[in-house]
């Protein structure tokens, strides 16, 4: 006991000190995913009001109240023991924080750099709620909205469920619980708190600039509006914090020590390296299925911005005009950038070791990382058989990966009956003890010709191979659903999260971009060029379909012209005199792709062109300028 | 290869990492046949009863009744589909050891069609994949091309008659050139290990496939004239009597020539081995049974259906007339929560595998486990995943090997090993609690520091041994208990104590609690289970073996209580009697409550002694399951830290994104992002039909901000189905 205590006093001064320069220097960077204390806090409590809080209560408490169930087995820490999580409901109910106006505040908030800004909060988190109001709003004013808000500052004054919470609370919502469950928690929670800042002194070295995030943070929210709320948790937190072994007189430093905490973990990975101040934090996510199903399970409120690129005064640009803009485009914090990926190299090693020990590793996170993994392909994997595959590549195929492994790096030329008979052909040959190792790299493991179940499962099966080596990378959000229990078995994969925020230039090459306008000038010309080798009647005929097309534009559900409909109007213009002509002049409309018919559910033709009402606006008022 | 990265390892570590990983994974395959052994002989014996029966039909009796009844073992295997590979592995190589070298084992991704699936099926049969043989590989790597038109069930069948023909010829030629056995069962067929055929003349067999127009053509050395016409009778009580003889040793049959010599008639039965049956598509399943029920009166075909949930599955995929050709027989496989409960005994609670985990990862374990595989497969990876953290990460883990290596290695120690050791947490710790005069020498002088460290290292071996039977105990005692506050399983009492210590968790007050009221009935059979518990170990350690002896003598005057206790209760009966002479009513309630009060106040023999042993008990707790942290150099034997191996394990790709798009500072380390916001602008889509990724261009405009998103919006279902197809 009586070591710790010295160690512990130890520590929060000399953490302090630095993070009180780092303060005054004003270098602290934003925290992340800041979700605020208070809120934290309610939302912990909410979710054990809530009358459905059973499902949703389970998996938060370490223990469950004596007597009410037999339920003994929590999974806590796969569940909720992040250092820093995401909530998963920020994540499955992920969307920009849309406000009108909202980007010009933030901007104007930019310029007040020394102003305390709010923190972003991911909107999201707030919308599972359900008294609260689904339309965005700052976090502050939502936070009014809590009918039970007043709740948090009342549990520290009943010590038994304080202390139940106590045991409940795992490590990583220390920032949040310990402002209530200190005073009371006798030992347990003391010895625990020490622990924890013990095992910060060891890391010294990896305490980060981050950590003062936290506590700027924590200040900003302080004085946020709901001043009684959050001082009386203050109080209560740096009372108890005296109380406990570091007797510092000081409180915000203190505070500062507690949310240095969070980050402060990493241990395994800072010993011998020496890198840069600080280590990148690892994306942690608190998630369960429930949550997801809370953000996107009820459709009827499902908010989509209306703030789309049409509404732009430019809202698509010829590709050559975009290709010129980006290219002026200097990228940012190119330095930064650098470092995040020198950071990433540094676990080359690592990774090496990983796959040599038969593990696949799947590399995750936003960015391109194909440059990473070309850089570990030339650093780490010369000597040996390794294949890249490029699996954004539009016309790749399985048959393309196992062919270059069998013609390329086997030498084996015969063909082979089936796909699966050249995947036995191929473990047949790697699975002996005494076989040549390949690596096969692949970028984008869900690209859109790799999704496929049989694919996935014949590249599991590949990666399952004793001697062969599977390097991934994945970007699609959904990627993970590809693989099932089985598949994720046999890939024997291990997550790495390689944020790069590098533009993925190579692998959208192939798509279309949204910023490009759609071929609509390609269209117009063309049916321009179409158009004007058309009789008279012809035209008219078009011309009355596109016409009746732009009327209907603001329905959603326009499904097309009938066919008697439009026979009626022809006649009536005397453009067709009987059925006969009309489904002549239709036929070569469709034969040049101009109109599309489809059989509606009651059998009738209906007759549509396929433009979008953009492009037929155009079209129609260059005719009539002709015409003029 | 394994030069390149080992480099990262200090080389004392390169040494016992493999080591440590190789020993976890050899204990836990021994633990997977074990756990399945019981299954495994049923089977087995299943299997062979079949072949049995359906030799006898072969041979003689043609009655139609039952003849299209394919038998059939369905062996329920739960839902952890990763380790169900595993399974079936140790299954066939059971098969060709005891009963039969004929065994296909199909998997539904290779039978989307009835075609494939025969192929596969008979290919496998007559001995072509799977268990091929070393000399034979050349000729499968030269030919790929073989041809599939030629596997036809007529084909099956005629092979199997040569090589029921050549088993007579061969045995009766054997009979009297007494040649070695080890020929007959296999001579057609390029078999793994026990069927390698020895001599030259059956090689040709091999590929059968080959010469594959006239199936009978290969057979061609071997074969003799079929034996002489036999009774079909007479050979039915041959046949019944060898199933009673040789039964159960399944490896005399192969290995010993004399009790062999009577089997004439048996002949292998085929076993089709379909591991998940409820991936096969309906009707593959389907025809692939009604072929084989038609080919029922010439090949014993045995199938083996490997089924995830329930038996019923099978029923319910099958259509009746289909269903009606099974006859089905369930066999339940130990479900694999087992498993991992022998592989956490075997593994983790012992002194033989050095590395040990500490309370954290190994909740993550369990709980990756318990709540999204029960693969004891990605278990035993995780733990993989663990030791590789420890040692890469750890430079204090070149001790973190066998006890007498470690000596040697202590004795090894270089001055920057022991500037490594010295600057342990827990080392410090333990200096710090020294006098002042050792404190120096420790830190100084090396011989002492050498033998200090030697001796905490035995220390701390036998305190986890220590920790690891009081572990047990407590769960022996607990695990009964109303609402099991520590949990029914040890893993989960384990998972306790590591991560806090016991005595004062909640749980444990709460047991305590309710052991406090426990009845002698109940209490004497855990007694004696925790005495049972305790004399594995006492023989290694002296407070344990104390503990033990001091629980005896309890016991021993538990179960002497019974005249004690005649003794004691007589008495407050004789003073009631006495107090009932009182005759007012009034008197006598008073007399009854101050009774009561007397009588909650004095405990009887058996309470009193009940309350002493639990004393004892939780003493001893309280004494030695402490949290690992306290003791010295734990840190070289335990891996404590969940939150990389996290990471690695349950992948976070959503997270990842969203904060990189919502908050790209935690990645980019940048000021405040009011600070960058200004220069950063992002303008990216989401559009998952359109592309399917995360589209970004960074693109620099001083005006307004684009920004602009088109989110995911949709079910689940809708998502997999829009992007996965």
């Amino acid at each position: 006991m009586m070591p710790r205590r010295a160690r512990t006093t130890l520590s929060v001064t000399f953490i302090n000190d630095k993070l009180v320069d780092k303060i005054s220097n004003g270098t602290d960077g934003k925290k992340v995913t800041p979700i605020p204390l208070s809120q934290r806090g309610r939302s912990r409590h909410r979710s054990a009001q809530t009358p459905a809080g059973d499902n949703d209560d389970l998996p938060q408490l370490e223990e469950m109240d004596e007597g009410i169930n037999d339920v003994f087995f929590k999974p806590t820490e796969l569940f909720e023991d992040g250092e820093d999580p995401v909530k998963g409901s920020a994540v499955f109910g992920f969307r920009t924080p849309k406000k009108k106006w909202g980007m010009l505040e933030k901007a104007g908030s930019a310029k007040m750099l020394d102003s305390p800004s709010t923190p972003k909060i991911p909107r999201s988190s707030l919308k599972h709620y359900p008294d609260s109001p689904r339309t965005p709003k700052t976090p502050r004013s939502s936070l009014k909205h809590y009918p039970d808000s007043p709740r948090t500052t009342k549990i520290p004054r009943t010590p038994n469920s304080a202390a139940k919470n106590g045991f409940r609370t795992p490590k990583s919502h220390q920032r949040s619980s310990e402002v209530f469950q200190e005073v009371t928690t006798p030992y347990n929670f003391r010895n625990r708190v020490k622990h924890r800042i013990k095992k910060i002194v060891c890391e010294e070295e990896s305490s980060s600039e981050e950590d003062s995030d936290g506590s700027n943070y924590s200040l900003s929210e302080s004085d946020d509006d709901d001043d009684n709320e959050s001082k009386e948790n203050f109080d209560d937190f740096s009372e108890s914090f005296i109380r406990t072994p570091s007797r510092t007189p000081k409180r915000t430093p203190i505070r500062k020590t507690l949310s240095s905490s969070t980050p402060g973990k990493t241990p395994s990975r800072t010993p011998g390296k020496v890198g840069r101040g600080r280590k990148i934090k690892d994306v942690e996510m608190v998630g369960r299925s429930d949550e997801y199903f809370n953000a996107n399970g009820d459709l009827g409120k499902v908010i989509t911005s209306d703030h789309t690129l049409s509404r732009l005064e430019t809202p698509r640009l010829a590709p050559d005009a975009l290709q010129s803009i980006l290219l002026g485009v200097t990228a940012t914090h190119q330095a930064e950038r650098k470092a995040l990926i020198e950071e990433h190299r540094q676990m080359f090693p690592r990774w090496m070791t990983f796959l040599c020990e038969g593990f696949s590793i799947f590399l995750y996170g936003f960015g391109s990382k194909k440059d990473l993994l070309s850089k570990f392909q030339q650093e780490y994997l010369d000597e040996y058989d390794h294949i890249v595959v490029n699996g954004f590549f539009p016309s790749l195929t399985l048959k393309n990966i196992l062919n270059n492994i069998t013609e390329d790096i086997l030498d084996q030329s015969g063909s082979f009956h089936s796909i699966q008979e050249q995947l036995e052909f191929i473990e047949e040959i790697y699975s002996k003890p005494n076989a040549e190792s390949l690596f096969i790299i692949i970028h984008n493991l869900d690209g859109p010709l790799l999704r496929g179940d049989k694919t996935q499962s014949a590249i599991a099966h590949l990666a399952s191979i004793t001697n062969v080596h599977l390097l991934a990378s994945i970007d699609h959000i959904n990627a993970p659903l590809i693989f099932d229990s089985g598949k994720m078995s046999s890939y024997n994969a291990l997550w790495c999260d390689a944020t790069t925020l590098a533009p993925y230039s190579e692998e959208t090459s192939y798509e279309n971009s949204l910023l490009v306008q759609q071929s609509g000038s390609l269209a117009l010309s063309s049916l321009v060029h179409v158009f004007k080798s058309l009789t008279p009647n012809a035209k008219g005929i078009f011309l009355l379909l596109a016409k009746h097309q732009l009327d209907q534009k603001d329905k959603s559900n326009y499904v097309g012209l009938s066919f008697n409909d439009m026979y009626q109007r022809c006649r009536e213009a005397f453009l067709v005199n009987s059925d006969l002509t009309l489904r002549a002049q239709l036929t070569e409309f469709k034969d040049h792709k101009l109109i599309r018919s489809k059989k509606g559910p009651d059998g009738i033709k209906n007759l549509l062109i396929s433009l979008d009402s953009t492009t037929l606006q155009d079209f129609i008022s260059q005719q009539e300028l002709e015409n003029l | 290869l394994s030069g390149n990265w080992r480099e990262l390892l200090t080389t004392t570590t390169a040494d016992s990492l493999p080591l440590v990983m190789a020993a976890t994974v050899s204990v836990s395959k021994d633990l997977q046949d074990s756990i399945h052994a019981k299954v495994f002989q049923d089977l087995v014996e299943f299997i062979r009863d079949a072949g049995m029966r359906s030799n006898i039909m072969i041979d003689g009796i043609k009655s139609k009744e039952g003849q299209s009844d394919i038998p059939t073992a369905c062996l329920v295997t739960g839902v952890n589909m990763p380790d169900h590979d595993a399974i079936f592995g140790s299954l066939v190589r059971l098969l060709v050891d005891g009963v039969t070298p004929h065994i296909a084992k199909l998997q539904s991704r290779d039978c989307n069609t009835v075609r494939g699936a025969i192929f596969k099926m008979i290919s496998q049969l007559m001995g072509q994949n799977g268990f091929v043989d070393p000399e034979f590989e050349d000729e499968i790597i030269t030919g790929p091309s073989i041809k599939r038109a030629q596997f036809t069930m007529a084909v099956l069948t005629s092979w199997y008659k040569e090589i029921i023909s050549a088993e007579d010829t061969r045995e009766s030629t054997s009979k009297s050139h007494g040649s070695p056995r080890k020929r007959a069962g296999c001579s057609h067929k390029d078999m793994g290990s026990p069927y390698k055929p020895v001599g030259s003349p059956y090689k040709p067999v091999g590929s059968p496939r080959k010469t594959m127009g006239s199936p009978r053509k290969p057979m061609g050395s071997p074969r003799m004239p079929k034996g002489s016409p036999r009774k079909p009778m007479g050979f039915q009580s041959r046949d019944m009597k060898s199933v009673k003889d040789f039964g159960s040793p399944e490896k005399r049959m192969r290995l010993n020539d004399e009790p062999r010599l009577p089997r004439g008639g048996y002949h292998p039965p085929l076993v089709v081995i379909l591991e998940d049956v409820e991936n096969f598509p309906a009707n593959v399943l389907h025809d692939l049974i009604l072929i084989c029920s038609e080919h029922r009166c010439n090949l014993p075909i045995v199938f083996v259906f490997g089924v995830a949930t329930t038996s019923n599955a099978v029923h319910r995929s099958l259509s009746q007339d289909a269903s009606a050709c099974v006859a089905m027989e369930t066999f339940q496989a130990q479900p694999s929560t087992h498993y991992l409960n022998h592989v956490i005994e075997k593994v983790l609670m012992t002194e033989k595998v050095p590395f040990h985990i500490g309370g954290r990862p190994f909740k993550l374990l369990l709980d990756i486990f318990l709540y999204s595989d029960l693969s004891v497969k990605n278990f035993v990876k995780g733990l993989k995943l663990c030791m590789m953290e420890h040692f890469l990460g750890n430079s204090s883990t070149f001790l973190c090997c066998s006890a007498p290596e470690r000596a040697l290695r202590i004795r090894a120690m270089t001055p920057a090993q022991l500037d490594i050791i010295r600057k342990l947490p827990s080392f410090r710790s333990y200096v710090e609690n020294r006098p002042p005069k050792e404190q120096a020498v420790l830190l100084l002088d090396e011989k002492v520091t050498k033998s200090t460290v030697r001796t905490l290292m035995t220390e701390l071996d036998s305190w986890y041994l220590r920790f690891c039977c009081l572990v047990k105990v407590v769960s022996a005692l607990t695990s009964s208990l109303p609402h099991s506050p520590l949990g029914r399983q040890i893993r989960e009492v384990l998972a306790t104590c590591l991560s806090r210590p016991l005595v004062e968790s909640e749980e444990f007050k709460e047991a305590q609690k309710m052991l406090k009221l426990m009845a002698r009935e109940e209490l004497l059979p855990i007694l004696a289970n925790i005495l049972e518990i305790l004399k594995e170990q006492s023989g290694q350690d002296e407070e344990l073996s104390e503990l033990y002896n001091e629980l005896a003598i309890m016991l021993g005057r538990l179960n002497s209580l019974d005249q004690l206790d005649q003794v004691i209760k007589d008495s407050p009966a004789d003073e009631a009697q006495l107090s009932f002479q009182s005759s007012d009513r009034f008197h006598l309630k008073e007399k009854l409550l101050e009774m009561a009060k007397k009588k909650s106040k004095k405990p009887n023999a058996y309470e009193s002694l009940r309350s002493e042993l639990l004393q004892v008990l939780v003493n001893t707790f309280e004494q030695h399951l402490q949290l690992l942290n306290k003791q010295p150099l734990h840190e070289v034997l335990f891996f404590d830290s969940s939150s990389v191996v996290k990471r690695h394990l349950v992948g976070m790709p959503r997270a990842a994104l969203t904060t990189a798009l919502s908050n790209p500072h935690h990645y980019l380390q940048v000021g405040t992002p009011a600070n960058t916001a200004s220069r950063l602008k992002l303008s990216y889509g989401i559009k998952e039909n359109f592309s399917g990724r995360l589209r970004s261009k960074i693109q620099c405009s001083l005006g307004e901000y684009r920004y602009k998103s088109e989110t995911v919006n949709s079910t689940p279902a809708e998502l997999k189905a829009q992007d996965f197809q």
